[in-house]
């Protein structure tokens, strides 16, 4: 990954978790040529560690002991658009929305491996240095000219309602982070329809049917059950 | 271990928490341990400690309210109890209640017995009115006397001695001459009295001392009976504690293995053995995680702390996700997948259902020799969804298809299956959670085959 590699060298991990195993596991596992390790026990140490050291991506643990850690997620967008991304146990599947809603770009469930969380921290800082005004999009087989509005699967050019094609965009700006229903209701169908999740399981349902090889088994447009979406992209 | 008590239709059982009335029925031996008679606005709490029913006082909660079958409503008369859960599936204690209510029971079961003696004593005397034109009256004390003992052996020694009375009086009032008075013409007839009643005491007393020995004999063999019970129950706990804690176990015994021969001689191994190592601790850690997200969803759905969040969904989607969650454990098996193409969106939780999906995909994988393939099925039929997974393994006995969603029930597997018991269960959990039905069957040629069913249209509670 060397096209997000910054100036400097290395880019600077801050973890933000109370769990010094897991902060210890966390140094050796990235600690490495690409990232340089920082630690924070508390939220109010990770906010000022935060500010401090202005960090490339920050890995939140969600139970903290002193602030709650959607709290932190809120006071650090009050000033930085810094990637977040939240380690979070189990079936908090409420806890990962309201987290993405107030502004954290990704979630990990722990217990997790090391190389889903270095894709997780690499596909965060290719989102952060690339711009998203690429005009094309490729994964294996789909590829979505922005421009053009043209998306072809196989070479194959296949038509999408506006709506379906909004959606996709949609997913394709924020490829491989996860999309919650809320944002999508609110960014595609206003407002409004946000108490309408129907729409968006058709709409999705009928998208995958277009652009996948299998519906039934999804490998461009995932689900994170109870979250949201995930567009995928393959390296 | 926490220990609960709970009334059904035929009395009250204990159990320890992780027990349903359903698992408690699989127990043989677990059926009623009477309360004893109480009145209104007591409730009878079985106190283990001491063995015995204890009568705790409770406010009086309004009319036919099954105050016993709420647990929000326990903390009206949780007040000064030791009781920490009672059974979602408790009776009303207001319909047991009517069983005795008002009712002075000692008096009217004492009072009963004398009645009876004196109807016994009329019935002797109406065959001795029969006889009379055959038989001198000395022979009728042997009818007297016959009910004498019909009374010692039914109703006890009082009211045996209280027939005998009665018995001489009938006699003497009825059949000794001059008849239809108390006066006795002949003396020898107070020997005759005399002697009747002596034997009529002696007989009633005998009988009585008989019939307690065994009263006694029935008191002890209840009493044996309660033990054992108590005794079913413990090995039952020692049972899901041994299952608990060997499925914690073996996992952890395997990462520490790995993981110490790789601290202590790593650098001498070669760099398979290390790779397989590795590999090994990696695999056995996630099974752990998979059995600790089990216990959580097994104590959660007995809790009633699991909430569901119903929304339509796309049964397509729930698929996908069932079979991304199942990706590595279903490695190369072939899957198929066969869903109308017209299928409405169904209410459902997705996340639960998709642990139903990924629970009934990892057990028919489990099972299932390898290379055989997995079918996943959806149907719409009337008001129901159908979501089947039929796998080509060996399916299960047929007298074991109706528990094998129960706790920790396990048929004979091989080795490697290693399932916690509790996929199944969690499986049952969710699904009637969604006011659905889940059930197994075995199919012609081999292999099981799960059938959830869904209602199409979400109970208005859940939406």
């Amino acid at each position: 990954m060397k096209d997000t590699q910054d100036a400097t060298g290395q880019h600077r991990i801050l973890v933000i978790d109370d769990e010094s195993a897991i902060r210890r596991f966390l140094h050796s596992a990235l600690s490495s040529e690409e990232f340089s390790l920082h630690e924070a026990a508390s939220g109010h140490n990770g906010l000022s560690a935060a500010a401090a050291l202005r960090p490339d991506v920050i890995l939140l643990d969600l139970g903290l002991p002193d602030i709650d850690g959607i709290e932190v997620i809120r006071r650090i967008r009050e000033w930085s658009q810094v990637p977040i991304i939240v380690l979070s146990v189990r079936e908090r599947e409420d806890d990962k929305v309201a987290a993405l809603d107030a502004g954290a770009d990704d979630y990990l469930t722990k217990p997790f491996g090391v190389g889903e969380l270095l894709a997780r921290i690499r596909a965060s800082l290719r989102r952060s240095i690339i711009q998203t005004s690429e005009p094309v999009f490729t994964s294996g087989d789909l590829r979505v000219d922005l421009n053009l509005r043209r998306v072809t699967v196989g070479g194959n050019e296949i038509q999408l309602t506006p709506m379906e094609y909004d959606l996709l965009r949609l997913l394709i700006i924020h490829a491989d982070k996860v999309v919650t229903h809320g944002q999508i209701l609110k960014q595609i169908w206003g407002v409004a329809h946000q108490e309408q999740p129907q729409v968006l399981r058709v709409t999705i349902s009928n998208l995958r049917k277009k652009v996948e090889r299998d519906p039934s088994r999804p490998r461009h447009i995932t689900t994170e059950p109870g979250v949201g979406y995930r567009l995928r992209q393959a390296e | 271990m926490r220990i609960y008590y709970f009334c059904s239709e035929t009395g009250y059982y204990q159990g320890e928490s992780f027990l349903s009335e359903r698992d408690l029925e699989k127990v043989e031996g677990v059926t009623t341990v009477a309360p004893p008679h109480y009145a209104k606005g007591e409730v009878p709490i079985f106190d283990v400690s001491t063995q015995s029913w204890t009568l705790h006082k409770v406010q009086q909660t309004d009319g036919a309210r099954s105050w016993l079958s709420e647990e929000s409503e326990l903390s009206d008369m949780k007040d000064g109890m030791s009781l920490e859960k009672l059974s979602a599936s408790c009776y009303p204690v207001e319909n047991l209640h009517r069983k005795t209510q008002g009712v002075p029971v000692k008096f009217l079961a004492a009072a009963s017995g004398y009645i009876f003696s004196l109807l016994l004593v009329a019935g002797a005397t109406l065959v001795c009115e029969f006889i009379r034109p055959h038989l001198v009256p000395t022979n009728m004390v042997m009818v007297y006397q016959l009910v004498v003992v019909i009374a010692a052996v039914k109703l006890g020694r009082r009211p045996a001695i209280a027939t005998a009375f009665l018995s001489v009086l009938a006699f003497d009032f009825f059949f000794v001459p001059p008849r239809l008075t108390f006066s006795v013409a002949e003396k020898e007839y107070l020997v005759t009295f005399l002697g009747f009643f002596i034997v009529g005491v002696i007989i009633s007393s005998l009988v009585a001392k008989v019939r307690e020995q065994s009263l006694e004999r029935e008191r002890l063999s209840k009493q044996a009976e309660k033990a054992r019970i108590l005794q079913v129950q413990e090995n039952l706990e020692r049972a899901l504690l041994n299952s608990i804690s060997h499925d914690f176990r073996t996992p952890l015994v395997s990462i520490k293995g790995a993981l110490s021969a790789l601290k202590d001689k790593g650098d001498r191994l070669s760099s398979e053995a290390r790779q397989e190592l590795l590999e090994t601790a990696s695999d056995e850690a996630e099974r752990l995680n998979r059995f600790v997200g089990n216990l959580l969803d097994m104590t959660r759905l007995e809790a009633g702390a699991m909430r569901l969040k119903i929304e339509p969904s796309d049964v397509q989607e729930l698929v996908g996700c069932g079979l991304s969650a199942m990706e590595t454990r279903l490695g190369d098996r072939n899957v198929s997948v066969t869903l109308p193409p017209d299928l409405t969106l169904v209410p459902l939780d997705m996340v639960l259902m998709t642990q139903v999906l990924v629970n009934l995909l990892d057990n028919a994988n489990k099972y299932a020799p390898a290379g055989s393939g997995i079918e996943v099925e959806a149907a719409v039929s009337g008001d129901w969804l159908t979501l089947t997974v039929a796998d080509h393994g060996p399916g299960a006995p047929e007298s074991d298809l109706p528990h094998i969603f129960e706790k920790f029930y396990h048929i004979q597997v091989p080795e490697k299956a290693g399932g916690t018991g509790l996929g199944l269960s969690i499986c049952r959990g969710i699904v009637e959670a969604h006011g659905g039905k889940i059930m197994a069957r075995n199919r012609a040629g081999g292999g099981l085959v799960v059938e959830v069913l869904l209602p199409l249209v979400a109970r208005s509670e859940d939406v």
